[in-house]
């Protein structure tokens, strides 16, 4: 399918334009989701009903003049982590595989008001604890550009259905990393917005303070849109920013129309890296990172210079600390936030015969339903709680919370951007990762910081590795200033063709037993051409 | 603050959390919590060494206060809805193993 | 050894806001099963609380009402233990924050008065409800109450008998009626309490292990329990044994208590702050404003009662125990500027009705114009009590005004001086053996004349001139 090679922004001028219409391109990409799906494992429902019957509403709302959006009629995937009302949400878990929710989140409803279209629910590791997909007990999720690997995680499905082609983009979560590392894996763009600035109610929570909804898609542009509709307040969240001010939904709104300008084939000014100041922590380059990220970290401040940003070397303390911070907060959020899942209301319920009392049945029920992972941090978390251990782990972990972000706020009083890499290595082969909790946990640790502050931070694709494996960095920004981060994406992607590369995985298709669509000579020129931008 | 200076898990704490989180593990399934949140802890120990003493927790990124909201009564999910998540259901209620008196 | 009780209470009282503490649904009782519930209050995956204002706003009234010290920053926490009628496994709660600390509350007993201190005030939800299924072995879950705004008010361990605990219930109930933040009904559960009792020796500093009784219900249940706990302790301490820190279950049809069946792992709540909910900032202009809208506390009202307007002790107790009793004098007051008179009206008849009728105060539909106008009829002389009696009554019954009534049935009393003393005159015609035997020392005959004269007059004379009368002409004979 030709569309494949467009962005969302680029299908939805398409369709507003009448060129073509959402119920045929949405009976065309579930034809492809059937045919693709079972080798790439993202999605865990699919909903053509519902997805035709969205579709026919996007359509409608097409034909009445200036009523859609850039979105409207577009298919797309929600992590299914997101409640979607009528429509099974099963976190990945055993616990939930038969929950269909009799409420929609709050982010589900708004897209669904601009004529959204939804195929189906994506795969995810357990209750989003994860950074592989893997500890997902439905499916198992690989990665588009080369199936022996894991699409990362937890947005795991999310990530591959976009690369894979199955949707034009999607929603993700990312409570450590979940929305940037899998864009990472996938030569995607995604954002973790500023915490408060997407409404939670809904997204079923593994950790309240850090958990936020964002995009993933192809390239920045694409992001802006769905943020721009996903963003906003909501009287359901009180952790969801009023915007009193106005000042983000005018800066979205601004970015909105600038997005609109370019997708039709016009120039923005403001979309420029001339005189951004980064700064680029130097304990990054002492950090054991995969060699070829390292050297494409180095070219990247290189390409930035030459685009006129300023980088300058900064500190960066508590990055070594800032794991087990994140590890110990998140767990006990989490430990709290599933506790629910008892058999009683909703989920699964052990059918063991020889129950002995009630915290038996409490016990049977998670001990069955809950897989290894989710276990272990709620183990965890429990015991940072626990009686005589609540000071010295939790509230440390949070006080040490404090002196990070404080610092992040420092550098970003003199920075724009603070600049790094997303993952210490590439997209590790299938089965290779969940042997070692620890080490699978230290692999966040340039990730965690945006969760533990509220800050936005934004993954862009920036080069490859010898496996021709997509490397992406990273970008923190201000709080609240998630539009200036996406437009400064965009700057970047309109100096590079990295986001590119992912337009052939998309077409290719996931052809019978590939394992690196890329590998060989063959392929060496598409590489040499999509890269092809002087470094 | 208690045995927090200490890397060792004993297996008796490891059960009291799991009784706590109720989570019924084998023993053999224990021992290997108990050695993996031991190895966790122990790794989480460099916490320690950063002074926070005079720092106040975050508790939450967003410092927003006051969100609070008017008192007024809207009608909630039908009976029907909630009790369809479940297949325990008797008279209008949920129903689980015996625990009143 | 002689032994001193030690008591302390934990009082919840469920707030008559319309909506829950953290979602829209309404704040009501007695409906079906699992039918006032939401995604918020039954915990759905995903759900999130908001705070209800008003329960905020409530919160205050009490810690300003019972003299709390109130915090600034106040924040909600989770309180994480398994049970059925807890959806989430977390009831939201306040620990490390609470609303109001350190207040305090007098009381009276035997006309010894003690302070009784107050440790502190906190908001939270209340769970569900569970009910034994009597066909099958397992337990019917109702939602219905889950998230009802409670506030919890601790005392600190200050009183000493179970009187002591009744009074200070029974005013801390006074109080939170008036202020208007709970209906407090015991017997449908909207205020509950904990109690916790000791033992000491008396004249000991330190304090006996205590045992608490949960969720007790009536003022009876919890009189009598303190009763028999603190004898069962001294019991058990006179035979040489020691008390175990439990909890105990009251049970009321066998007068006795009894462990319940521990928890393995009780009191081990991790207890952490609540990440959805934000803090909640409380500005000196909050406090002032919930100060001045405040209504007159029944202390302050008594105090009022007895130095400016004459009543008793007694007098001002009664009608300051329930609010509307208390607004019913008020305004009946008003209208009569008659204080002694009101109050005895309100603490004969009225309260006679309100037996009569098994019902509460706030059930019963008698104006303070109608109550008023009875009162000063009577007072005025217009009829006597034993009519107006009878007026009231049709008033309650029929809805009639009380003006009205009166002359539809002629029931205006009779002050004509001249037809009183023709009838006397008649009366005591016909009964010369009476006037002997007043004469002869027996002063009741002249109240069996008063009584002739009476039902002559068909019940309508007034008593004051008609006995007047008798004597004298009884004199004169």
């Amino acid at each position: 399918m030709d569309l494949l090679k467009q962005t969302a922004g680029g299908v939805g001028l398409l369709l507003a334009d009448r060129k073509i219409s959402s119920v045929e391109l949405t009976a065309d990409i579930l034809k492809m989701t059937e045919e693709r799906d079972e080798v790439l494992g993202c999605l865990i429902t699919v909903d053509k009903a519902n997805a035709m019957k969205q579709a026919q509403a996007a359509d409608d709302l097409l034909a009445d003049v200036g009523t859609g959006s850039l979105l409207t009629g577009v298919p797309m995937v929600v992590k299914d982590n997101i409640s979607t009302a009528g429509i099974r949400t099963t976190c990945g878990s055993r616990m939930l595989e038969k929950y269909i929710p009799p409420y929609s989140a709050s982010v589900y409803s708004r897209l669904q008001k601009i004529g959204a279209v939804m195929t189906g629910k994506s795969n995810l590791d357990e209750f989003a604890m994860g950074s592989t997909c893997e500890t997902s007990a439905l499916r198992l999720t690989r990665n588009p550009w080369d199936h022996k690997r894991v699409p990362g995680g937890s947005s795991g499905g999310s990530a591959a259905a976009v690369a894979g082609g199955l949707a034009w983009y999607a929603l993700g979560s990312d409570t450590g990393g979940s929305i940037r590392q899998p864009a990472g894996y996938c030569g995607l763009t995604g954002l973790k917005p500023t915490y408060g600035a997407v409404s939670r109610y809904g997204l079923i929570a593994y950790a309240s303070s850090l958990d936020q909804i964002g995009p993933m898609a192809q390239d920045a542009a694409d992001c802006a849109l769905v943020f721009s509709a996903a963003a906003g307040p909501d009287k359901r969240d009180s952790t969801c920013v009023q915007d009193v001010s106005g000042s983000l939904r005018a800066g979205l709104d601004k970015l909105n129309r600038d997005v609109e300008i370019v997708l039709s084939g016009g120039s923005v000014d403001k979309i420029s890296l001339k005189g951004l100041k980064i700064a680029v922590p130097a304990v990054w380059r002492e950090h054991a990172l995969q060699p070829e990220i390292a050297d494409v970290l180095e070219k990247t401040i290189k390409k930035l210079e030459t685009a006129g940003a300023i980088c300058s070397e900064c500190d960066l303390p508590l990055l070594d600390e800032s794991i087990p911070a994140y590890y110990l907060i998140a767990s006990a959020e989490a430990s709290g936030n599933l506790s629910r899942y008892d058999g009683v209301q909703y989920g699964s319920r052990t059918q063991a015969a020889d129950v002995s009392d009630l915290a038996d049945f409490y016990s049977r029920t998670r001990a069955e339903y809950l897989g290894p992972e989710v276990k272990r941090r709620i183990m965890l978390g429990t015991f940072a709680l626990s009686s005589g251990y609540y000071d010295a782990w939790y509230l440390k972990a949070q006080r040490v919370r404090r002196l990070i972000k404080d610092y992040y706020q420092s550098l970003l009083a003199d920075y724009d951007y603070i600049l790094g890499p997303i993952t210490p290595a590439t997209a590790p082969e299938i089965g290779t990762s969940l042997e070692d909790p620890l080490t699978m946990y230290l692999s966040d640790i340039y990730t965690v910081a945006a969760n533990l502050t509220g800050l936005p931070a934004l993954a862009l694709p920036c080069g490859f590795d010898k496996n021709n494996l997509p490397i992406g960095l990273q970008l923190t920004g201000r709080a609240y200033q998630d539009a200036d981060l996406l437009r400064t994406g965009m700057a970047w992607q309109r100096e590079t063709d990295y986001h590119l590369r992912v337009q052939q995985i998309r077409q290719l298709g996931p052809a019978e037993g590939n394992t690196n669509l890329f590998a060989g000579g063959g392929n060496e020129k598409i590489h040499q051409s999509l890269t092809g931008v002087a470094l | 603050m208690k045995d927090a200076n200490r890397n060792e898990l004993t297996i008796e704490e490891a059960g009291r959390v799991a009784a706590l989180a109720r989570l019924k593990l084998s023993d053999a399934e224990l021992e290997a919590a108990r050695f993996e949140l031991a190895r966790v802890l122990g790794h989480f120990r460099q916490l320690e060494t950063v002074d926070t003493s005079s720092v106040e927790p975050v508790f939450n990124p967003q410092d927003s206060v006051n969100k609070l909201r008017e008192d007024t009564a809207i009608e909630g999910l039908e009976r029907e809805q909630l009790m369809s998540l479940t297949e325990y259901v008797k008279d209008g209620c949920l129903t689980v193993p015996r625990t009143v008196d | 050894m002689t032994y001193e009780t030690v008591i302390g209470l934990e009082v919840h009282v469920e707030l008559s806001t319309a909506s829950k503490i953290f979602c829209g649904c309404p704040v009501t009782y007695g409906q079906e099963p699992n039918t006032k519930c939401c995604p918020v209050c039954t915990g759905l995956p995903g759900a999130l609380p908001v705070l209800n204002k008003n329960v905020v706003e409530y919160a205050l009234r009490t810690c300003l009402a019972v003299n709390c010290e109130i915090s600034r920053i106040t924040r909600f926490d989770r309180k994480n233990y398994f049970y059925p009628d807890l959806p989430k496994a977390y009831q939201i709660s306040q620990l490390y924050q609470p609303i109001g600390r350190n207040g305090w509350l007098d009381i009276e007993v035997n006309g010894t008065k003690r302070r009784v201190r107050i440790h502190e005030l906190h908001m939270e939800e209340d769970a569900g409800k569970l009910m034994h299924d009597p066909w099958e072995d397992q337990t019917l879950v109702d939602y219905n109450r889950c998230g009802v705004p409670l506030l919890e008010i601790v005392s600190e361990p200050d009183l000493r008998s179970a009187e002591e605990a009744l009074t200070y219930l029974e005013q801390l109930r006074g109080i939170l009626q008036f202020i208007g933040v709970s209906d407090c009904r015991m017997e449908e559960g909207s205020l509950r309490a904990d109690v916790n009792v000791s033992v000491r020796p008396a004249g000991s500093n330190e304090f006996g292990t205590r045992t608490e009784m949960k969720n007790m219900n009536s003022f009876k249940a919890i009189g009598r329990a303190i009763e028999k706990e603190s004898l069962r302790q001294i019991e058990l301490l006179n035979e040489g044994g020691r008390v175990i820190q439990e909890t105990r279950r009251w049970d009321e049809n066998k007068d006795a208590s009894f462990p319940m069946r521990s928890k393995e792992d009780a009191h081990d709540y991790r207890y952490f702050p609540d990440p959805d909910l934000t803090a909640v900032h409380v500005s000196e202009d909050w406090i002032d404003q919930v100060r001045r809208e405040l209504p007159e506390l029944p202390a302050d009202r008594r105090k009022r009662y007895i130095g400016e307007l004459g009543l008793s002790d007694y007098e001002a107790q009664i009608v300051t125990g329930h609010p509307v009793i208390s607004g019913l004098f008020e305004d009946v007051y008003d209208l009569t500027k008659l204080a002694k008179d009101t109050a005895s009206w309100i603490m004969g008849e009225y309260l006679q009705l309100l037996k009569d009728k098994n019902c509460g105060p706030e059930n019963l539909s008698l104006s303070a114009e109608d109550l008023a106008a009875v009162v000063s009829m009577t007072a005025e002389g217009k009829v006597n009590r034993v009519t107006a009696r009878k007026v009231l009554a049709a008033v309650i019954e029929d809805g009639v005004k009380p003006q009205t009534y009166i002359e539809q049935h002629g029931l205006a009393m009779v002050s004509d001086a001249s037809l009183l003393e023709d009838t006397v005159r008649r009366v005591l015609a016909e009964n010369p053996q009476s006037i002997e035997d007043y004469k002869n020392g027996k002063k009741k005959a002249a109240g069996f004349l008063v009584g002739q004269a009476m039902r002559a007059l068909g019940g309508k004379a007034d008593p004051q001139l008609l006995g007047s009368i008798i004597n004298r002409q009884l004199s004169e004979a």
